[in-house]
């Protein structure tokens, strides 16, 4: 389970609305190692953080536990050897790096996942996927390539993990 | 005649599939042949007119492969019938079907070739040829019987010899079928490399660049 006080003692952001009313403000996310209440041990099933339907979140995503996405994000999501769920309301357009991804909801973009990509009939894609392993349920729409050489795959992956940075400072925006 | 008859066709929206018509089993000839004489050291690229199934992904997934997924057969259909578009009948068909620098190995066009204009058929089928080099094989069906479906079936490969398709509606249309020699004349790039009658008046074909 994550623990949101210290996450928010960790966090200084605004959050951006949704909403037609709002006015632009530009604010900076400083994400630090992410902080669960188990810290002390590795266990067999790390819980995942979540990004809320609530949340837009405009930059480079990166961190090192899975990740479920309901809100929408823009620009580059990059979870090494981790997961990444789209959940159903959530709304991509970005490329997307990790280990598994699965998409409930909409994403456009790259997507390069080390062991599988998983579309459900929910879920959306456009855009090119990287994976040994796709499975696209009946009733998933798709429109784009999909890449099914391994090779490619853990070459795409691992460069673009070593040329990013485990911190990264990103910048919030409202619409 | 045969181009009015094409025209007729009511929308159809290929992402969706209703359980309303028939689903056919059947083995395929051609497709088996062709797929296990693959050299499979190399990626195989795959263009796919069709939409994207589960379990056509999931056969193409043990192998490697690039596929391209245009889903664009119902598009095809109503290509050059809107009169508003700004774009002419060649720029809408370039628009609706990729072209990288690389060839594809296989085109997947199913049965939309019953479905579509002599005129749109061609330039198609100058669309198809940029993709492909000279091994290139273009694969599908055509339909034999003069009473067909009035939408184009939904197709799904479940191993190297067996496919399954499944109709979208109930819905058929006496049309005159169109063979093969037909569709050469369509498509004077290529040539109908092989071709064989599988099940219910389909006929299975293989053609390849000239």
């Amino acid at each position: 389970m994550l623990d949101m006080n210290e996450i928010k003692r960790n966090v200084t952001t605004t959050l951006t609305k949704i909403g037609q009313s709002h006015k632009a403000e530009e604010v900076t996310i400083n994400i630090d190692k992410p902080v669960t209440s188990n810290t002390s041990k590795e266990t067999k099933s790390k819980p995942l953080a979540m990004i809320g339907p609530s949340i837009h979140f405009k930059g480079e995503l990166t961190g090192e536990e899975g990740l479920i996405i309901d809100g929408s994000i823009e620009g580059t999501i990059n979870l090494k050897g981790n997961s990444l769920i789209v959940g159903e309301n959530g709304r991509i357009l970005a490329d997307v790096f990790a280990n598994t991804i699965k998409v409930d909801g909409y994403l456009k973009g790259e997507l390069h996942g080390v062991e599988k990509v998983h579309i459900s009939r929910n879920g959306e894609v456009k855009g090119n996927i990287f994976s040994p392993r796709v499975i696209i349920e009946d009733g998933a729409k798709f429109k784009g390539s999909i890449d099914m050489t391994s090779k490619v795959i853990e070459q795409s992956v691992n460069s673009n993990i070593s040329t990013g940075s485990e911190v990264k400072e990103s910048t919030l925006k409202s619409a | 005649m045969l181009d009015m008859e094409y025209r007729a066709l009511p929308k159809f929206d290929q992402e969706f599939v209703s359980s309303k018509g028939s689903a056919l089993e059947f083995n395929t000839l051609l497709f088996s042949r062709y797929w296990t004489g693959f050299d499979f050291s190399k990626p195989i690229r795959i263009l796919d007119l069709g939409g994207v199934r589960s379990s056509t992904i999931d056969f193409f997934s043990d192998y490697p492969c690039f596929i391209t997924v245009v889903n664009s057969i119902g598009e095809l259909i109503y290509t050059g019938r809107d009169d508003e578009s700004d774009l002419d009948t060649a720029e809408q068909i370039n628009r609706i079907i990729p072209i990288d620098e690389q060839p594809y190995d296989l085109i997947l066009v199913w049965d939309c070739f019953n479905y579509l204009p002599a005129d749109i058929i061609t330039i198609l089928h100058y669309r198809l040829s940029l993709a492909c080099h000279k091994n290139t094989r273009v694969y599908g069906f055509l339909y034999t019987s003069e009473k067909q479906n009035i939408s184009p079936w939904d197709f799904q490969v479940h191993s190297h010899s067996k496919m399954s398709s499944q109709a979208s509606t109930a819905e058929t249309r006496q049309i005159r079928p169109l063979n093969s020699l037909k569709l050469m004349q369509y498509m004077p790039c290529f040539k109908l490399d092989r071709s064989v009658l599988i099940v219910n008046g389909m006929q299975e074909f293989l053609l390849t660049q000239n």
